[in-house]
């Protein structure tokens, strides 16, 4: 007999990348996990993956960036992943124009709380019971690869994610747990709306880059880009010299 | 929010206006309360100015609330979302055995623009409109709330929404029931008519078959003038299949789609390369019998991605009348000759038999007989040519069809639609600020 396949949680199952891949997952049949804080949007949608994939889907209405609920929701997971063994998609996240950040203190301030330190104070309660042969991948950006003026307290939020990342899988490594960081960039969303470009042919639709994410999951690799072209435009960002950035329109 | 151009399925007329695209029900309740007008919009594919945004307003797409919310295979009832499509509804339940109720000419519509321009198809004279296979819905209303509505709940809001443009609540959800199908094939007979009068006497005598409809040539005059190539369709049974369908009957046969990838130029639609066309069409269809899959029978140009960039950049606009059966063939045939007065190129002409009115006081269609045909944008000589027609509905006692004006004038709406009064009475219950408003509404005077 072969084991049950090994659930996938989502963090943050709202989102329009995380829908995108709760579709992918559930075409393949397998049981999932969802979890976001507005609890009918939540029902909708796993309404929808039930009727239209037949997926098996549990859903759980909480915020998971809320740290005084990150406790129990990391122990209501546990449970219902008997071994350990399971795929987790960290999806959460918040954009917000840089110029209102910029005037707002309070803003700024969410942005990061939301962004990087919500998901380090959970992942650290999930690393705990992850068991080998796990994947935790999470949503980093293009954005945190170089602080720009139009978004640098997103960006800032999600370098600091990627350093965390790092370290967590470069702790997690001798216990067979994967950690993949996903670097999506521009990507038409509900997150994003109104702040891209229509019809650029740098955005990409959400299941364009769900494709990118269950790759990556399936491989265990540590960092994509999502789509992959964007690793040439950022390592092309990344190596300009600070003299020639700083007067770019990047 | 952003600010772009913003433009119907015919790119006439083409308005500066922002766009947003709620997803959640509660994004879409913090719009309507906002402060700017709201102009609802799914696909955008109605032709004209009927999701085009007020000055100051803003159009609010619903693509994004696409989920299906539950479905019952003994009933066939979906409970789905409005930004659903007709496609998403096909792809997802005609394996299972189901089809839409009824059907317009693109699938890539949504089940709330269904509902609110109340779209009919091939099969009105049996099915009724697309409303009359609706079972209940929920608006989000401009006081912020959310607003469940059936034919037997609340019947005269439920009527007001079915045909009412969006304009009576945003359709967040609606129940329809789908239709148990044999199969994913037609049946069709295809029978040529050399005139208006002999295409409706085809289409009249027919009206045991489960569809029918007729292409007309819109440029053939003279004797000529109407010649039509009707097609009379029936679910096809699987008995009726070769074997090779016979073993999946409602598989989705695999289709190549093209899309046209720029504007056509202005002349490639001019009046002999129309006519060609046109010619061309009726020489190669003659009297057949064939099983047609449903994609070519329901939706030809929906194998076209971007159809509408044939007519170039300014754009074209649609006209669809209807008849009452006493004037039917003079005002018809007075439309057809004034079309080729002006020298129109217009592709093929619709003509279909409409059955009895429903009871949603702004539904388009009663008893009779209704035509639809696309004219380029060729700037005033279009305006004129569109006002005359208007002048020959008027005269008939017809009406035009909101999902595709651009033009109508305030008085002529009232004279066409006589339940006008009724339907604004709703409107006055509902949104009594008119937060809900579109150009066409201000223009034909839904909304003041």
């Amino acid at each position: 007999m072969t084991p049950a396949p090994a659930p996938v949680i989502i963090l943050g199952a709202t989102s329009g990348i995380a829908r995108a891949c709760a579709e992918r997952w559930a075409e393949r049949g397998l049981p999932l996990v969802l979890v976001a804080r507005d609890g009918d949007e939540l029902a909708r949608i796993g309404a929808d993956l039930r009727v239209r994939r037949a997926a098996s889907v549990d859903l759980i209405a909480r915020d998971p960036a809320d740290a005084a609920q990150q406790g129990a929701l990391a122990e209501d997971l546990r449970t219902r992943v008997p071994g350990g063994r399971c795929t987790i998609l960290i999806a959460w996240g918040m954009l917000a124009p840089q110029a209102q950040a910029s005037a707002d203190p309070a803003l700024t301030a969410e942005l990061i709380r939301v962004n990087f330190t919500s998901v380090a104070t959970l992942g650290e309660r999930l690393a705990a019971w992850l068991a080998a042969g796990s994947v935790l991948c999470v949503i980093g950006s293009v954005a945190g690869d170089r602080g720009r003026a139009s978004n640098y307290a997103y960006g800032a939020a999600k370098a600091g994610l990627h350093a965390w990342l790092s370290g967590l899988r470069h702790r997690l490594f001798r216990a067979g747990v994967a950690v993949v960081t996903i670097k999506p960039g521009f990507t038409a969303t509900p997150m994003t709306a109104g702040m891209l470009k229509v019809g650029s042919p740098l955005v990409s639709s959400p299941d364009r880059v769900a494709r990118s994410i269950l790759r990556a999951c399936d491989r265990r690799v540590d960092e994509a880009y999502a789509p992959w072209f964007w690793w040439g435009i950022m390592a092309i960002i990344r190596s300009l010299p600070n003299a020639l950035f700083k007067r770019s329109q990047l | 929010m952003t600010g772009i151009d913003l433009a119907g399925w015919g790119r006439f007329p083409v308005v500066p206006g922002r766009e947003a695209a709620p997803a959640s029900w509660r994004a879409v309740q913090g719009l309507l309360t906002g402060s700017d007008p709201v102009a609802p919009r799914g696909l955008g594919r109605a032709y004209g100015d009927s999701a085009l945004p007020v000055a100051g307003g803003v159009a609010v797409t619903g693509t994004a609330l696409d989920r299906i919310l539950g479905f019952d295979p003994e009933t066939g009832v979906v409970d789905c979302e409005g930004g659903v499509s007709l496609d998403l509804l096909i792809t997802t339940f005609l394996p299972r055995g189901f089809f839409l109720p009824t059907t317009p000419g693109t699938r890539f519509v949504t089940v709330a623009g269904a509902i609110a321009a109340d779209v009919h198809g091939k099969d009105h004279h049996r099915a009724g409109s697309f409303g009359a296979h609706v079972l209940d819905l929920t608006l989000a209303t401009p006081d912020g709330g959310l607003v469940v509505c059936g034919p037997d709940r609340d019947p005269e809001l439920f009527h007001a929404t079915v045909g009412g443009m969006g304009l009576t609540g945003w359709i967040l959800r609606a129940s329809v029931r789908l239709k148990r199908v044999p199969s994913a094939f037609f049946r069709v007979r295809y029978r040529r008519a050399e005139s208006l009068a002999s295409a409706m006497a085809i289409l009249g005598g027919a009206e045991d078959a489960a569809y029918t409809v007729a292409w007309i040539d819109g440029l053939a005059q003279g004797r000529h003038l109407g010649r039509a190539v009707c097609m009379l369709g029936d679910d096809a049974e699987p008995v009726d299949l070769s074997p090779a369908q016979r073993d999946r009957p409602h598989h989705r046969p695999a289709r190549r789609t093209r899309t046209v990838p720029v504007d056509f130029p202005g002349w490639a639609l001019s009046p002999p390369t129309v006519r060609a066309f046109n010619g061309l069409y009726y020489a190669t269809h003659g009297d057949a019998d064939r099983i047609v899959d449903w994609e070519s029978f329901f939706y030809p140009l929906d194998a076209v991605r971007h159809w509408n960039r044939i007519y170039g950049r300014r754009g074209f606009a649609q006209f669809q009348a209807l008849f009452p059966d006493a004037s039917a063939e003079a005002g018809l045939a007075q439309v057809l000759e004034r079309i080729g007065a002006a020298g129109a190129a217009s592709f093929l002409a619709v003509l279909k038999r409409s059955g009895p009115a429903g009871p949603a006081p702004l539904s388009f269609l009663f008893r009779g007989w209704t035509l639809a045909l696309d004219l380029p944008n060729t700037g005033e000589p279009l305006v004129r040519l569109l006002a005359d027609l208007e002048g020959i509905l008027l005269r008939h006692g017809g009406r035009i069809y909101l999902a595709k004006d651009a033009v109508c004038t305030r008085d002529a709406f009232a004279t066409m639609y006589p339940r006008l009064a009724e339907w604004r009475a709703v409107k006055a219950r509902i949104d009594p600020r008119c937060r809900l408003r579109t150009r066409q509404s201000d223009r034909i005077g839904l909304t003041p």
